[in-house]
């Protein structure tokens, strides 16, 4: 689903609402209808260090760290994910996103 | 285990019929089949001796002796098989049927000439594939295969979906007739998808780097995104760094086929080794998901996956005890297709080359360009599109005879052409074409022309860092203008600090 720009979230200004979705490794406004509680949030920096300084005051649960792509898994409530992307030290995000076996037929069986 | 009842009941019935079976012998030359030495040439030698007198006289015929298991495959008449029983030699523990089995491993190994590289004695021995998958299953060709296993699924462990015990028993499943591509090696298994073969990218990245910081030096992923996932995406991130660190990198293209631009994460990774499927008879599958991924050419390569027509078609290897019966009639084996099947041969065919790499002593500096160098540059040409079979199908054989020739120059040809590629995305092709192949030309040329043309390659240096000291400039000005979106600025200004960082690993070469 798309939808204009602006009309996301109250609270979040047109120029910031731009800010994010350009900061979406997909380049997709649809990403923040998805930001939510329940979702997997990655975000991306220069410095991991700085990274998790600016994580440690944020209210959000860090999930689990990746150095080695200067990314920190996180989850917690949409408006403050969202403000953390705002910051400059965010460089880029995205969302946690589900895999499957690729068996043929969809990969879903069980036994 | 002692002689097959469905074999004893067989023979009894009919002493003359003549019955193919495998005959495992078990004693403690076992040691021999895991040193890297001549002590193990002679050991296999000795067991192969052993082997071939102390039964010659029970088989009609000897189809092969394969030491490194160790077994020997042949026909026995019913009355041979019932003397066996009664006094089964002290070496021999146990007598098997070959059973008909449908297109598998038997077929798909050959294909791409995997049995010639085990023929003279290279298994993957001594190397760690990682499997990142649904758990495996240690049981039938990959009894004491697991030397480490965890699981990142919450609250489940063990392989109930049975896909990866199927991906681990073709990368390197031992058995006599339907081994693996890498009988030899060992598995290291993350289990990051739960048992209707679901997960999460945090889990499987997660499971990788668990398989990495514990040695495993090939990550296999059969698996991927269900949502469009270019080369930003996470695991495609996190498969590039991997593959910078040296580990052989192995992922499905995926099952989208046959539209083109079909190939999600972590298949869309820029430095993984992407691999599509063909059928036992070498033909590309429909479901092979297609290249290409934004400005990358994908797949990498092609191998078997089985096709789509029925079980018969299916890659059959080796069954989670976990599971129920699918339909084949064996309780060692289920019949599987898609990349998920293709991506294993891949990542056994890059053990057998890495095997070979330390028996050789070779120097190399980072496995992963290695491997994907010698397996594109040997890969049997299909006659389709790029974006359909990449380099090809592989070809083991082929590809182990490059790796036994391959140089410092090809090396450093392909830090290189590395480089190449990274300036051509940011850069006019032709400028990167004319400044990296006189780089080249001199870092390999032979020592004392080097010197000669020492000042040419200062001036291409300089001339490359000209142009990205110009497009620096000009990425700045276009920031400041707001021409440019911050994530566009950032991502090309990270590219241009790469290629920094290679250009200098590579002149303190020369």
């Amino acid at each position: 689903m798309s939808r204009r720009v602006g009309e996301v979230d109250d609270k979040l200004t047109d120029q910031e609402v731009r800010i994010i979705v350009s900061k979406c490794v997909r380049k997709d406004a649809a990403v923040l209808d998805e930001i939510s509680e329940r979702e997997k949030v990655i975000l991306y920096a220069d410095s991991l260090d700085d990274l998790r300084n600016l994580l440690s005051s944020s209210g959000v649960k860090i999930i689990s760290e990746h150095p080695l792509v200067k990314g920190i898994v996180v989850s917690g409530e949409r408006e403050k994910i969202l403000r953390l992307i705002l910051n400059d030290i965010v460089k880029e995000f995205d969302l946690v996103r589900s895999v499957r076996g690729v068996e043929h037929g969809g990969g879903e069986r069980s036994c | 285990m002692v002689v097959e009842r469905d074999l004893v009941e067989a023979a009894s019935k009919d002493e003359k019929k003549v019955f193919k079976v495998v005959v495992w012998a078990g004693w403690p030359v076992d040691g021999f089949v895991t040193e890297r030495d001549a002590f193990r040439e002679r050991g296999l030698k000795l067991l192969d001796k052993m082997l071939v007198q102390g039964l010659t006289d029970f088989f009609e015929d000897i189809y092969g002796i394969y030491g490194f298991l160790p077994a020997v495959v042949g026909r026995i008449n019913g009355r041979n098989i019932l003397r066996l029983k009664s006094s089964l030699p002290s070496f021999v523990y146990g007598i098997e049927a070959i059973r008909k089995v449908r297109a598998c491993l038997k077929d798909s190994v050959p294909l791409i000439s995997a049995d010639k590289v085990h023929k003279i004695g290279i298994t993957g021995s001594g190397v760690k594939i990682g499997i990142v998958d649904t758990g495996v299953d240690a049981v039938c060709s990959l009894e004491n295969k697991v030397i480490l296993s965890r699981s990142f699924v919450p609250d489940e462990d063990g392989d109930y979906s049975g896909h990866g015990t199927h991906v681990a028993g073709i990368a390197a499943g031992r058995e006599a007739v339907y081994s693996g591509v890498a009988p030899g090696a060992d598995v290291i298994s993350a289990k990051v998808l739960n048992r209707k073969g679901e997960g999460d990218e945090e889990q499987v990245a997660n499971g990788v780097m668990w398989a990495y910081t514990n040695g495993a030096n090939i990550v296999n992923l059969s698996l991927g995104s269900r949502h469009p996932s270019g080369p930003r995406s996470f695991l495609s991130r996190l498969c590039d760094a991997l593959a910078d660190k040296g580990v052989v990198v192995v992922a499905a293209a995926g099952n989208d086929g046959p539209e083109e631009g079909t190939i999600n994460s972590p298949g869309s990774s820029r430095k993984a080794i992407t691999v599509g499927a063909v059928d036992k008879h070498g033909i590309l599958t429909s479901y092979s998901s297609r290249g290409p991924v934004d400005e990358v050419m994908k797949p990498d390569l092609l191998a078997p996956g089985g096709g789509t027509s029925g079980p018969d078609e299916g890659i059959i290897s080796t069954r989670s005890s976990l599971c129920e019966d699918e339909g084949y009639p064996d309780p060692c084996h289920a019949s599987h297709s898609g990349t998920s099947a293709a991506a294993p041969h891949v990542s056994g065919a890059a053990a057998l080359i890495l095997e070979l790499a330390g028996r050789k002593g070779m120097s190399i500096k980072n496995d992963h360009l290695f491997v994907k160098k010698v397996l594109t540059s040997s890969a049997k040409d299909l006659g389709y599109k790029r974006n359909e079979q990449g380099a090809g199908l592989i070809n083991v054989y082929e590809a182990l005879k490059k790796a036994e020739t391959y140089t410092e120059e090809d090396s450093m040809k392909e830090e290189v052409d590395s480089i190449g590629r990274d300036l051509a995305s940011i850069l006019v092709p032709s400028a990167v074409i004319g400044a990296s192949s006189i780089l080249l030309g001199a870092l390999i040329q032979p020592k004392k022309r080097r010197e000669t043309s020492l000042q040419e390659v200062y001036a291409q240096v300089d001339r490359i860092l000209d142009m990205l000291e110009s497009r620096m400039f000009q990425l700045n000005e276009d920031y400041r203008r707001g021409v440019i979106p911050p994530d566009q600025y950032s991502e090309e200004m990270m590219r241009i600090s790469s290629i920094l960082l290679k250009l200098n690993e590579l002149i303190k070469k020369i």
